[in-house]
């Protein structure tokens, strides 16, 4: 490759490429060349008849094959040094495409919003910090700043001034000492919001910024979607009611440790088959002296996430659901929480809190995480967070809240230690517990791009992609275009529309039970018409993910076909008045994209005396998307897609000749 | 009308991302005329086509963020002529020799293939598999937005400093000029001198747009550099080692999220074979081409000045030349090199006090505990994990960097184990300086060696700063795969799967002829 212009003859000194080639290309001439100079000389003199001659002629070529095969050698090397090589760059291959096919996936990018400028994927993809830039910028105003523990996508898709929680300016706010110090501080540099993401940080959990945002005292919590939250600093140091529900201090109260126990959660098949056959368990101890509940499990040589260690009130064994005791920790009616803890450990450590019902099944799609970090050994630490029940807002209010059961669990990832001295759980009745921005902020990625409603629709929210927007077409509609069997159809698209992240499971089924179970779409339709002519009207619905209990029961004559399905609505007469027509109709899917589709049907017997064949006007269609809980009573906030707009539909053509 | 507005955006997209490799391309053929001319005759011309294609666009951002620096503040267009004036025009005038050489070299390379068809379709499968793959990253960079972490901070530095038309204010101590993003680093500016060019190109910083054409340029032209030199006079081997590198998880996942890691492993590639030609061509024509790509290296990222320390020991280890000769070229290659990032080592003096700085103050606070929270979270926590996970992640991150370390340390093994014979006389082989040899696989082994021992006396010095991320532990990824390229094609270049053994009947030339064979392979 180097020196690509050599001939083989010239590069013989310098390697044994081309040598070995020849060698290759001239044995072969050679053995050919043979046998036609020994056995067929054409002397002429003895007249063999023809078969002779072709009998001999393969024999010939039986022999000589026969001593080419001996000479044959199956090369082993090359064969494994081929498979190795195929295998080792087929697998990074097909890796790349997996890659490029799952970020169209995740991005839910599809023919129609292929073509989307990178905001608009952004938000469809509905990615948390996406989600809470858009919860900042519809709080923060002139001269506020929000404090951020990750900077990258506030930076690049945000334009709102905040501060990077390891940025010099602030360096010194980690020194201060009390909370109460650092609200003062907060308040003077005018620092009003608090942006976290999921992950652990250092300079958050051991500075004083983790009692400030633990207690609703000092900051509301505003918004969390995934674990990523928004809080929001108070006016001034407040001094809430707090009504505690649980509180457990073995230090004062040595018996409550006897309903203490610990389960082993491995995470993944691999870490499953670790712990079955290692028969490794966590030593658990109770200390009655010290008052402590104690799990402990020594670093192993070699760090292995997928083993958690559990420490939760009641027996259980490994990979019994928690569900199935019965018993909730506590009654957390809606409202703002807070734990607070006294823990010591060492290593990567959780506490999650998980919502069920009595019928055992899980109403928060995933443990909602309420604080996570890293314990340093022999250090004896407080720990504070503040949350809420998340899974109010997936389930609005489908259960009493006497049948909502809550769980907490205190989780160490494998090696070292976990030490539980006490903790409580205490209910600020007095904080508002859903400020509308959290409602409609953890719904906003539920009617992601219907929410812009009514008078501010631009063409982006809903268009029509008519002939009346084709300059060419709109006013001389010239016969020569005219398509004989076949209408172009007036189209009118819904924006890109996707669910919480936290609908979504890495196993499909999981998803789609998960979606069955919290909603079912319907839309309500309202269009008006005018003109002459037939009409078919029909939903196209592009499917992001199937609900399962709907899959079968879904209508023959919807014809599904990659995730698109069609529904047809209804046809419409039109002789020369207005009509408003209305449909409503299920949507047995989770869906990304509703197109409504006006079809102007060709029927000779209806042509008007003018020769148009059909002049037909869509003046109005108000299309909303409901999402039904499973009680099946509508959701108080309908999304609702609204136009203002007249839109003009014409054909006109003469007769064809 | 909103649609064919957003189908305009995207049509005009695309016409960016064209021209903004338009740019690459004649800065490559630019730097491929200068480079074949200081190479002199001897140079390859395809090791100097591929060199090019990092040195040229490497060249035009540090001319352009020269400019930003020392001319601050004019019309984004002001700075686009330049470049098409220094760059550009040469590289239009001089355009042909350059679009001839990889086409001149795959007629050859067909010429020389074509009597063994089963090395053809080998080649040309491979070579299908690396068109496919940067194909597939194409059609990531054009409909995906840009969402990981660093490079969405890369591309608003870069934005911010497209915006001023200005590099004078970084490095950001001062939040209020990006908007609150935390940017005092000490790198270099070669990436977002890449991303302001995109910037400058489509006259809008609002998106990412065209900038994400970036990497998969540097890919590309990473992909023809190895494949150069791993090719040498064994075309299998360097098509291989192209599909390796663009294959390898980790590779693809980095150039598809516009990471710098791409420009960091391009650049020094391209160092590595200079270095390595520079040992072959001591001329001090070629030792510019060499001091120039290792200034590439160093314009990049902050570690790129460990360069220096593992290029100077490699080179007096292959070096052919005379003692004099052999320093005079690494004065030469450093004084290049250190003089492209004077400015910036300038400025971090002034800035900082030193070249280097670790992190931002609040991580030197003892009491939150930054390194050791980072240590338990990433799970480097124990000395094994440390070792295994952190310096030997090739041979155990299997989900990131493919199987290329286990078979090319097994390669090597069976390599030593197949020519013992000649190991059994150390001391000759030293005297006869084996690792001379012209094969660059003695030059990456011995880059890679002399990396590991670098990362090992880090470890042993206390500090996780090589491994806390296994991106740094790309940095010596092409040479494991230019080892693991040769080796895995040695069988596959000197026969097919199927032998045709000689007849042992007769006599004459052909057994001369097995006897060169066998003389030239030992």
């Amino acid at each position: 490759m180097s020196e690509p212009t050599q001939t083989p003859g010239t590069s013989d000194a310098d390697g044994p490429t081309s040598s070995v080639d020849d060698r290759i290309i001239r044995v072969p001439a050679g053995a050919a060349g043979q046998p036609s100079a020994t056995e067929h000389p054409s002397t002429g003199a003895q007249k063999a008849s023809l078969n002779e001659r072709a009998a001999d002629a393969i024999d010939e070529m039986v022999v000589q094959a026969g001593a080419l095969q001996s000479r044959v050698r199956f090369n082993a090397s090359y064969w494994i040094c081929l498979v190795i090589l195929v295998a080792l760059s087929a697998s990074g291959w097909f890796n790349a495409a997996v890659v490029t096919g799952s970020e169209f996936r995740i991005f839910r990018i599809t023919g129609s919003t292929i073509l989307d400028p990178e905001p608009q994927k952004m938000t469809a993809r509905n990615t948390q910090m996406i989600q809470l830039i858009e919860a900042i910028s519809r709080e923060q105003e002139e001269g506020e700043y929000t404090l951020a523990f990750r900077q990258a996508e506030l930076s690049f898709y945000g334009d709102l001034p905040f501060i990077y929680s390891i940025s010099e300016s602030i360096a010194e706010i980690y020194e201060i000492d009390t909370p109460a110090a650092l609200f003062e501080e907060l308040q003077r540099r005018n620092i009003r919001y608090f942006a976290l993401p999921s992950y652990p940080r250092a300079e958050l959990e051991n500075s004083q910024f983790e009692p400030l945002l633990g207690n609703p005292d000092y900051v509301q919590l505003l918004y969390e979607l995934d674990d990523y939250r928004l809080f929001e600093l108070r006016d001034a140091p407040e001094s809430f009611e707090r009504v505690t529900l649980i509180r457990e201090d073995f230090e004062r109260d040595p018996d409550l440790l006897s309903n203490w126990a610990l389960s082993m959660r491995p995470i993944g098949l691999l870490a499953t088959l670790q712990a079955i056959l290692s028969g490794e368990r966590a030593t658990f101890t109770t200390d009655r002296e010290r008052g402590y509940v104690e799990t402990r499990r020594d670093r192993s040589y070699r760090a292995r996430p997928g083993i958690v260690d559990i420490l939760q009130r009641g027996e259980l064994a490994p990979g019994v659901s928690p569900f199935a005791i019965q018993q909730s920790d506590f009654d957390a009616s809606r409202g703002t929480l807070q734990l607070v803890a006294d823990i010591e450990g060492d290593g990567y450590f959780e506490v999650l809190m998980t919502a069920y019902d009595r019928s055992g099944s899980q109403i928060s799609l995933e443990p909602q995480v309420l604080w996570n970090g890293v314990l340093f050994s022999g250090e004896r630490r407080t720990i504070h967070a503040q949350f809420t029940d998340l899974s109010q807002r997936v389930l609005p209010s489908a259960l009493g809240d006497q049948d909502r059961l809550y769980r907490i669990f205190f989780q160490i990832r494998d090696g070292g230690y976990l030490r539980l001295y006490n903790w409580e759980i205490n209910h600020f009745p007095e904080v508002a517990p859903t400020s509308s921005l959290f409602t409609d902020a953890y719904l906003a990625p539920l009617n992601n791009g219907w929410s812009h409603a009514g008078d501010e629709l631009t063409g982006r929210e809903l268009y029509f992609t008519t002939v009346a927007d084709d300059p060419d077409l709109s006013d001389n509609f010239t016969p020569v275009r005219f398509r004989r069997y076949d209408s172009r159809p007036i189209s009118v698209r819904s924006p890109a529309f996707s669910a919480p992240m936290q609908l979504y499971s890495t196993d499909f089924l999981e998803t789609s039970t998960r979606l069955s179970s919290t909603i079912r779409p319907a839309v309500h339709a309202r269009t008006r018409l005018a003109g002459t002519g037939v009409v078919n009207v029909t939903a196209i619905v592009r499917c992001s993910t199937l609900l399962s209990d709907q899959v079968e029961s879904a209508d023959a004559n919807r014809n599904i076909e990659d995730g698109t399905m069609r529904i047809p609505l209804g046809t419409i007469l039109l002789d020369d008045a207005d009509r408003d027509t209305a449909f409503t109709f299920d949507v047995p899917c989770l869906p990304q994209l509703i197109n409504f589709e006006y079809t102007a049907v060709r029927n000779t017997l209806l042509v008007r005396r003018d020769n148009t064949l059909s002049d037909i006007q869509v003046l109005d269609l108000d299309a909303s998307l409901r999402l039904l809980d499973i009680s099946g009573r509508v959701d108080e906030a309908p999304f609702t897609i609204t136009t203002q707009q007249i839109n003009e539909y014409r054909e006109r053509t003469s007769p064809v000749h | 009308m909103e649609s064919s507005n957003y189908e305009f955006a995207a049509v005009l997209l695309f016409a960016h991302c064209v021209v903004l490799l338009g740019f690459f391309v004649l800065s490559s053929s630019s730097a491929f005329a200068a480079i074949s001319r200081l190479g002199g005759r001897e140079l390859p011309p395809f090791l100097a086509w591929s060199l090019s294609l990092v040195i040229g666009p490497v060249l035009m951002c540090w001319t352009l963020i020269h400019a930003l620096y020392f001319a601050p503040g004019m019309d984004p267009r002001v700075y686009l002529g330049l470049l098409l004036a220094v760059f550009g025009l040469p590289g239009l005038a001089l355009i042909w020799p350059f679009v001839k050489v990889p086409f001149v070299g795959l007629i050859g390379l067909y010429r020389d293939l074509a009597p063994t068809p089963l090395r053809l379709t080998l080649c040309v499968g491979l070579a299908i598999g690396v068109a496919t793959t940067l194909g597939h990253l194409i059609v990531h960079q054009l409909f995906i937005p840009l969402w990981s972490n660093d490079p969405l901070e890369y591309a608003h530095v870069s934005r911010v400093m497209a915006d001023l038309a200005s590099v004078r204010d970084y490095p950001f101590t001062e939040p209020s000029l990006t908007g609150g993003l935390q940017a005092a680093w000490t790198h270099p500016l070669g990436y977002p001198g890449f991303l302001i060019l995109g910037y400058f190109v489509q006259g809008s910083t609002e998106m990412a747009g065209c900038i994400r054409m970036v990497t998969p340029w540097l890919l590309f032209a990473n992909a023809c550099v190895l494949g150069a030199v791993a090719g040498y006079r064994r075309p299998a081997a360097g098509v291989a080692a192209a599909l390796l590198l663009v294959t390898t998880p980790y590779v693809f996942h980095l150039a598809a999220q516009s990471h710098i890691d791409i420009l960091r492993l391009a650049a020094l590639s391209a160092c590595f074979t200079s270095i390595w030609l520079l040992a072959r061509v001591p001329g001090i024509g070629m030792a510019v081409v060499a001091g120039l790509a290792t200034a590439a290296v160093h314009f990049t990222h902050s570690i790129g000045l460990i360069t220096l320390p593992l290029m100077i020991p490699l080179y007096l280890l292959i070096s052919r030349a005379s003692w004099q000769v052999t320093w005079r070229n690494i004065v030469i290659v450093a004084t290049i090199s250190i003089a492209a990032v004077a400015l910036r080592i300038g400025i971090n003096i002034a800035e900082f006090g030193s070249i280097l700085k670790d992190g931002p103050t609040v991580w030197s606070y003892e009491h939150l505990r930054v390194n050791e929270h980072r240590e338990v979270v990433r799970l480097l926590y124990t000395t094994y994990d440390k070792v295994f996970r952190g310096v030997f992640a090739g041979w155990t991150q299997q989900v990131l960097f493919g199987w290329s370390y286990w078979v090319g340390t097994i390669g090597l093994l069976w390599a030593i184990w197949r020519y013992r014979s000649s190991l059994r006389t150390p001391m000759a082989l030293v005297n006869e300086r084996f690792w001379r040899d012209s094969d660059p696989i003695f030059a990456a082994v011995i880059l890679c060696g002399g990396y590991f021992a670098f990362v090992g006396l880090t470890i042993a010095a206390g500090s996780d700063l090589v491994i806390k991320n296994p991106r740094y532990l790309l940095t010596i990824h092409p040479f494991v795969i230019l080892v693991t390229a040769r080796l895995l094609t040695m069988p596959l270049e000197s026969s097919g799967g199927l032998t045709i053994a000689p007849r042992a009947t007769t006599a004459g030339p052909q057994d001369s002829e097995r006897a060169d064979a066998a003389g030239s392979v030992s």
